[in-house]
C-alpha cells in the first residue's frame, strides 16, 4: 500500500499533535507534582507546629493540675491544722466549765457558766460543720457502716430534742414503721441530717408541731426507708426553696439576723443523703409549714452485735490505774480533773517518749492517748507500746477532734482499742471505766458483791 | 475550559465521523494550543466554539445540535470517567446534586476550574426547574447533558427549554414528570 505525501503529512501533523499534548501532560504533571510537594510540606510543618502546641498544652495542663493538687493538699492540711489548733483552746472551755458547772456556784455564776458551756458548745458545732463541708466538697467523706438500731435511735433523738424544745407551744413527734431488727448504716451520719432537718424545722416553727416519719419496706436483704421531717411553720416560697442545698445561702437575708446559722446545714444534709444513695427534697408553701424527705436503703445487719454503749450497772468505781499522755497543760488538767471525779487517780505524761517510761515502770489498766502531739505522736506511741514486753497490756483509748472513719481506722491499726472524741465528756469517760471495771476479775467480783 | 472536554470533543468526531475529520478540525482552525489537548490541561473555550463551527461547516449539521449531540455523548464519558461520583437513583435527584455534590468534587480536582451556575428550583413534586448560567453560553450543551440524563434513567421526564432575554442569557430549563 502506497501513502500519497498528503496522507504522510497529515500522520506526522498528528504525532506532532500528539508529542506536543504528550509533552504538556509531562510539564502540567511536573508543575503539579511540585505544587503537591509543597502543599505536603505545608502540611508537614503544620502538622509539626500542632504536635509542639499540644505537647506545650499538655505540659502546661500538667502544671496547672499538680499545682491544683497541690494547692488542694495544701488546704486539706491547713485545715486540718486549724481544725486542731481551734479546737484544742475550745476543748479546754467546753471542759473547764462543765467542771467549773460541777461544783457549788452562786445562781448568777451558775447562768454564765452554763452559758460560756452552750456557747463553747454552739461555736464547737460551728466549726465541725465548716470543717465538715470542706471535706465533704473535697470528697472526703467516707461512710462507718455499722450496726445499729434505727428504732433506738429514732427514739434517743426526738428524747434529745423534747429536751431541747423550751417552747410549750411546738409538740415534736415521731412514728416510725416496725423494722426488721439492726440496720447496716452510718449512725452519726444519719443523726446529723435528721438533727440538721430539725433543728432547721425548730427555728422557723413557733407554733404546732415537728413530726419525724419513717416509713419502711423490708426488701430480701434491705429495707427501703423513707424518711420525712413535716414540720407546721412558716414555709418557703418556690424562689427560696430553689436556693435552699447551696453552701451559705439562707432562704433571705434576714434569716441569719432572725434565726442564725451559717446555712451551711442543708446543704451538708444533701450532700450526705447522696452519699447514703438518696436525694433530699423539699416542699413547702408559705405560712403552711415545710417537709423534707428522703429516701434511702440500708441492708439489714446479720449478727445482733451487744450494745456498745450500755449503762454502766457495776455500781461504783473500782479505782482504775490510769494514764493521760497529752502534751497541753490545760487538756492535762481538764483530764486529771475529769478522773478525779470519776473516783480515780490518774498520772500524767506530757509526751510519747514520758509515756512510754512510765508504761516500763508500772501497770496501768487505761491510758487515754492524744492524738497530736509534738516529736511522737499518738499513734506511734501507741505502736511502741504495743511493741514493748508487757506483763498486762493496757487498754489504750484514743482521744481525738476528729472523729471520721479514716481516723479511727488508723487508731485501730496502730493497736488502740478504743476512740474517744473531744472535747471529754464525764459521761463518756464514765463509760469507759466502767467497761474497764466489768473486764477486770476484780471489778466483777465488786460488781457480784455490791 | 478543561481538556477533558476537547479530548471528549476530539474523540467524539473521530467516533462518529473519522480520524481525518478530526485532523482536517485541528489543521483548519487557527488555534492557540494547536490542537494537542490533553484532559489535565486547560483551554480557551473559544477554541471549541471554532472547532464546532468547522464541523458544522464541514458536516452542514447545524451548530446547536452539533453542541446538543456532543452534550449527550458528553454525559455518557462523564459517568465512565468519575464512576465514584455518587450516582443517585433518579433523575431529579441526580440533576439537583450536579450543583452541590458533582460541582464540589469537580473542584476538588480543579481548584481553578470554573462551572457553571445550575439553580435547582422543586415547584412541586413533578417538576424541576434548572436555571443555567454561564459566561460560555453553552445552554445547548447543557440541555444535551439534561436530555441524556433522562433518557439514561428511563423516566417519562418531557424538557422544556426557555432562553430569558437578559444581558446574561440565562436559559431556564424544565423537566415535568408524567
Amino acid at each position: 500500500m502506497n501513502a500519497s505525501a498528503d496522507d504522510i503529512n497529515r500522520i506526522s501533523r498528528r504525532s506532532l499533535r500528539d508529542r506536543k499534548a504528550r509533552e504538556e501532560a509531562e510539564k502540567l504533571l511536573e508543575v503539579k507534582s511540585l505544587e503537591l510537594f509543597h502543599a505536603n510540606e505545608e502540611l508537614r510543618r503544620q502538622a509539626d507546629l500542632l504536635e509542639k502546641e499540644v505537647q506545650k498544652r499538655t505540659k502546661e495542663l500538667y502544671i496547672a493540675l499538680k499545682n491544683a493538687t497541690e494547692a488542694t493538699r495544701a488546704k486539706s492540711d491547713f485545715l486540718a491544722v486549724m481544725s486542731h489548733e481551734i479546737r484544742t483552746p475550745l476543748n479546754a472551755v467546753i471542759g473547764l466549765s462543765e467542771l467549773l458547772s460541777l461544783e457549788e456556784l452562786p445562781p448568777e455564776q451558775e447562768e454564765q457558766v452554763s452559758m460560756i458551756h452552750s456557747s463553747g458548745q454552739n461555736l464547737l458545732e460551728l466549726i465541725n460543720d465548716i470543717l465538715d463541708f470542706s471535706k465533704i466538697e473535697a470528697g472526703q467523706v467516707k461512710l462507718d457502716i455499722q450496726p445499729f438500731d434505727l428504732e433506738k435511735e429514732i427514739a434517743s433523738w426526738i428524747a434529745t430534742f423534747r429536751a431541747q424544745n423550751k417552747n410549750a407551744n411546738l409538740m415534736i413527734h415521731s412514728h416510725c414503721d416496725p423494722l426488721p431488727g439492726q440496720l447496716l448504716g452510718d449512725r452519726t451520719r444519719l443523726r446529723q441530717i435528721i438533727f440538721n432537718l430539725i433543728s432547721n424545722s425548730m427555728k422557723f416553727t413557733v407554733g404546732g408541731s415537728i413530726t419525724l416519719r419513717v416509713k419502711a419496706k423490708p426488701n430480701t436483704d434491705t429495707v427501703e426507708l423513707r424518711f420525712a421531717v413535716i414540720d407546721t411553720g412558716i414555709g418557703m416560697t418556690p424562689e427560696q426553696q430553689t436556693k435552699l442545698f447551696q453552701p451559705f445561702v439562707q432562704a433571705e437575708a434576714s434569716t441569719h439576723r432572725k434565726f442564725g446559722g451559717t446555712g451551711l446545714g442543708l446543704a451538708i444534709s444533701s450532700r450526705l443523703t447522696s452519699a447514703m444513695g438518696g436525694e433530699l427534697t423539699c416542699e413547702s408553701e408559705p405560712g403552711k409549714g415545710s417537709t423534707f424527705r428522703f429516701t434511702i436503703s440500708l441492708k439489714k445487719a446479720v449478727v445482733k452485735t451487744a450494745a456498745e454503749n450500755s449503762p454502766c450497772d457495776c455500781g461504783g468505781p473500782e479505782p482504775l490505774s490510769i494514764l493521760v499522755v497529752e502534751d497541753l497543760p490545760v487538756n492535762q488538767l481538764l483530764a486529771n480533773k475529769m478522773i478525779q471525779k470519776l473516783g480515780h487517780q490518774p498520772d500524767i505524761a506530757s509526751s510519747g517518749a514520758e509515756a512510754i517510761e512510765k508504761v516500763k515502770n508500772k501497770i496501768y489498766d487505761i491510758i487515754l492517748m492524744d492524738m497530736v502531739m509534738p516529736e511522737m505522736d499518738g499513734l506511734e506511741t501507741t505502736r511502741r507500746i504495743r511493741a514493748m514486753p508487757l506483763s498486762y497490756y493496757p487498754k489504750i483509748i484514743a482521744l481525738t477532734a476528729n472523729a471520721f472513719a479514716e481516723d479511727k481506722a488508723n487508731a485501730f491499726d496502730a493497736g488502740m482499742d478504743r476512740f474517744l472524741t473531744k472535747p471529754l465528756s464525764m459521761n463518756a469517760l464514765r463509760k469507759e471505766f466502767c467497761s474497764s471495771c466489768k473486764d477486770k476479775i476484780r471489778a466483777e467480783k465488786f460488781c457480784e458483791g455490791a | 475550559m478543561k481538556g477533558i472536554v476537547f479530548v471528549e470533543f476530539g474523540r467524539m468526531v473521530s467516533l462518529k465521523f473519522s480520524e481525518e475529520m478530526l485532523d482536517d478540525l485541528l489543521d483548519h482552525c487557527d488555534l492557540a494550543s494547536g490542537g494537542a489537548y490533553t484532559s489535565v490541561g486547560t483551554y480557551d473555550h473559544e477554541e471549541l466554539v471554532a472547532l464546532v463551527s468547522e464541523l458544522s461547516r464541514r458536516t452542514e449539521i447545524p451548530v446547536p445540535g452539533l453542541i446538543k449531540a456532543f452534550g449527550a455523548y458528553l454525559f455518557e464519558r462523564f459517568l465512565i470517567h468519575y464512576p465514584y461520583v455518587k450516582v443517585e437513583d433518579n433523575c431529579f435527584s441526580f440533576l439537583a446534586s450536579v450543583e452541590n455534590t458533582i460541582h464540589v468534587e469537580v473542584k476538588k480536582l480543579y481548584p481553578s476550574a470554573q462551572l457553571p451556575h445550575f439553580e435547582i428550583n422543586r415547584p412541586d413534586e413533578k417538576t424541576l426547574t434548572m436555571v443555567y448560567r454561564s459566561d460560555r453560553h453553552f445552554g445547548d450543551l447543557a440541555e444535551g447533558l439534561i436530555e441524556q440524563c433522562i433518557l439514561h434513567y428511563g423516566e417519562d421526564i418531557t424538557l422544556t427549554r426557555e432562553d430569558i432575554d437578559t444581558p446574561d442569557q440565562p436559559v431556564r430549563f424544565i423537566l415535568h414528570k408524567k
